[in-house]
């Protein structure tokens, strides 16, 4: 934190700004002592340093005593910057009215931050101050402005600045890709999000959750081993990823897809040493809809093995993804090879369907050739636009 | 204390013979010297009384005059200031005030000065650190363990860290073999427990890892120490931000009012950042005895000054018999600075610093 002074000289109180990052546990200075020690030094220089540090154990890694921050840590966006203002009167002569004001100024603005030092009254060598705490949720320098006023016993109204500045910067990078699993029976998305921490220190992702849009249903996909005592430290640079499964709520689509798109935002929140805070949100996550285009062909039941020569049904539904009606029409088309031949006649008329609105249809299929076969051909045309939408290894089927 | 019996330690001081003692076996003349050590640093402290005993020194922790005692010993045996490279006579004694000079630089914390003396001793393999060199009747090495101990670890303040992680594997291999050797040639069990639960847990404990420490709290009998070791465990956790594992020590800590258990549950507060019920219950809880340990004052304090109450923190301090050199005396200086008139703060600074002497 840097620090300049400004307003008129002799000023009879001082401001004193501390961040209270956290206090950590001194470290111990380990004696390396042996046990059965003949001599017996080892003890005896223990029982010394135990003396001198207060400490009682030598062969622990880590002491009794608080160390309060001695210089102003890095601080992270997501995480709270909670500081100690003060007020002390250095002179000799009792002041009053003192008023404290601190902001916080960031690129973009100007925060008032809550401040009760107002219209105090102080005596000589007297102090007042008050812990004053403020989630950082901007990256870029701040800048905390302090402006203190008070009276002075000769009734002279004093006035000073001042300013302390900071950078913050980004605790974690998070990454994210979209895995559809959709297909003409499901609809579910996966959302890897990979989680990187650029901080400087070791962090405990303590929450990493997917909220999910109105549309979506989520469930987080967890690795079972987790460690029974110890949570989940991410060092600096390390990466983790998480895995969330996206459902519709909307199985059926009645909607359409185009409100598909916006799946959530993650939230995460985390610990760093001695239980210092940080919580992120991403902004919500969006995907490009996958292209069915104005028609979404869906197998509804199928069987999955059939004997050869032995006609089968599917039963199929059509769905309207688009925003006006269509006059559909199905035709079929053998394909070359006749694995499978339709039975159902080619040309018949599905009707005209409204938008976000459903047809179902069935299709009699005969096996010819044994083996695992694919379900193709299936072509629908919209009489309005002329336009055909070709439907191709809809489904497969286990020929015996 | 600085001389014992061989024969009454001979199990301890055993040690197997390394591939330069094994080479000069059929040698029997054993004139030759390996190791020439000699002390590389100035004395300490300038005003010395030759006469106060190192045992003295240390009990008083004057560490730096102890270490000045063991300059003067040393300068006695040939192995003094610029007596490097020489011959001097090497036997259980010097190499007993070498190995509690090194403890003593490194209670200190004098790494550049115990790293330029201790690599005269260079991998503790030279046939003269054995008995056997020149008394044939004995056998063991001349090198106390807490030697091999600091041998190993100074490497860490090394340019050199990683090296230290070598040393300690060999030593820890070295005591293996000591073991085994122990077990197949029917030693008392008394011996080899010795070995087994005492040197090779000192080297365990000095891994310090987590693990480590977990496996230490299993194993003990001794209750106490489980829950030393598991309030260690706890504040490990705490330092490093994990929340799961702090709660999972705090529960196998003892839930009773003493002073640790309290002292443990401020920290807690501290951790979660809801100091400010803390301070109303437990700080008054562990402050309201008359003799605060200057422990209880130091973190008594720190809870007043993340609770806003810095006056209160400063006032914390008075209380203490002793302001303690390190943290407790860094965070009086903080907690002044922030709300007492520098001259005021300057005054008790001073008397703290004096308080030290």
């Amino acid at each position: 934190m840097s620090e300049a002074l400004s307003g008129p000289n002799q000023q009879l109180l001082v401001l004193k700004v501390m961040r209270l990052a956290r206090a950590k546990l001194a470290a111990v200075d380990a004696v390396s002592v042996d046990p059965v020690d003949p001599a017996g030094y080892g003890s005896l220089i223990e029982e010394g340093m135990a003396q001198k540090t207060g400490e009682r154990r030598f062969d622990l890694p880590i002491g009794d005593f608080m160390i309060a921050p001695q210089m102003f840590e890095n601080i992270y966006l997501g995480e709270t910057f909670t500081f100690y203002v003060n007020v002390v009167n250095e002179s000799d002569q009792r002041v009053s009215n003192v008023n404290v004001k601190c902001e916080l100024q960031t690129a973009s603005q100007r925060v008032q931050l809550p401040c009760n030092l107002q219209d105090v009254q102080l005596s000589a060598d007297d102090s007042e101050g008050q812990i004053i705490s403020h989630e950082v949720k901007e990256i870029g320098q701040h800048i905390l402005i302090c402006a203190v006023t008070y009276k002075t016993s000769t009734g002279e109204n004093m006035y000073f600045r001042k300013f302390f500045k900071f950078p913050v910067t980004k605790p974690i990078d998070v990454k994210t890709k979209f895995y559809s699993a959709e297909d003409n029976a499901n609809q579910d998305v996966y959302l890897e999000a990979q989680i990187e921490n650029t901080s400087n220190i070791e962090m405990f992702l303590e929450r990493v959750e997917l909220e999910p849009s109105k549309h979506y249903k989520v469930t987080n996909i967890k690795h079972r081993t987790e460690n029974k005592v110890c949570g989940s430290a991410l060092r600096p640079k390390d990466i983790r990823q998480f895995l969330f499964c996206l459902s519709p709520v909307d199985a059926q689509n009645t909607l359409g897809y185009k409100d598909l798109t916006s799946i959530g935002k993650l939230d995460m929140s985390w610990r760093t040493s001695m239980g210092e805070r940080g919580r992120l949100q991403t902004s919500p996550l969006q995907r490009i809809a996958p292209g069915y285009g104005d028609v979404r062909l869906s197998i509804e039941e199928t069987p999955a093995c059939v004997p050869v020569r032995t006609p089968f049904q599917i039963l199929c539904r059509l769905y309207n993804c688009s925003e006006r009606s269509l006059d559909l029409q199905l035709r079929l088309d053998q394909v070359e090879n006749k694995q499978l031949v339709f039975c159902t006649p080619s040309g018949t008329t599905l009707g005209q369907l409204a938008p976000s609105q459903h047809v179902d249809f069935k299709l009699d299929v005969f096996p010819v050739t044994v083996g695992f076969q694919s379900i193709s051909g299936i072509r629908i045309t919209d009489g309005f636009t002329k336009r055909t939408y070709e439907h191709d290894d809809i489904a497969q089927v286990f020929v015996s | 204390m600085l001389s014992y019996s061989y024969e009454e330690n001979e199990h301890l001081l055993y040690w197997p013979e390394s591939n330069r003692m094994k080479a000069i076996k059929e040698d029997n003349k054993r004139t030759m010297n390996y190791t020439m050590p000699g002390i590389k640093i100035d004395k300490l402290v300038t005003h010395f009384d030759p006469k106060i005993k190192v045992t003295q020194l240390i009990k008083v922790a004057n560490f730096e005059l102890a270490v000045d005692a063991t300059s003067d010993i040393l300068t006695m045996l040939g192995q003094g200031k610029d007596m490097s490279g020489r011959p001097s006579e090497l036997n259980q004694f010097v190499l007993q005030v070498w190995a509690v000079r090194f403890q003593l630089l490194l209670a200190l914390r004098l790494h550049t000065h115990l790293l330029a003396e201790i690599v005269q001793f260079e991998e503790l393999d030279a046939p003269d650190l054995y008995y056997q060199y020149a008394n044939p009747g004995k056998i063991g090495s001349l090198v106390p363990f807490t030697l091999r101990l600091i041998h190993a670890e100074a490497l860490r303040f090394s340019p050199f860290p990683w090296k230290s992680i070598e040393r300690i594997n060999r030593l820890e291999q070295q005591v293996k073999n000591v073991i085994s050797f122990f077990e197949t040639s029917n030693r008392s069990s008394a011996h080899i427990c010795d070995w087994k639960k005492t040197r090779k847990k000192a080297l365990q404990e000095y891994m310090q890892a987590v693990n480590v420490l977990d496996k230490v709290v299993v194993e003990t009998d001794d209750i106490k120490e489980k829950a030393i070791i598991s309030q260690a465990l706890m504040r490990m956790a705490m330092q490093a931000g994990d929340e799961k594992a702090m709660n999972y020590y705090a529960e196998k800590i003892d839930n009773n009012n003493s002073e640790d258990a309290v002292l443990h549950k401020t920290l807690r507060s501290l951790f979660s950042g809801c100091l400010e019920s803390c301070s109303r219950t437990n700080i008054k809880k562990i402050t309201s005895t008359g003799n605060l340990s200057p422990r209880v004052v130091n973190t008594a304090a720190i809870a007043l000054l993340y609770a806003g109450k810095a006056k209160e923190a400063v006032e914390m301090f008075g209380k203490s018999k002793k302001i303690l050199r390190g943290p407790m005396l860094s965070n009086l200086k903080t907690t002044a600075e922030l709300c007492v008139p520098a001259v005021i703060k300057d005054a008790m600074m001073e008397k703290a610093e004096a308080d030290q002497k």
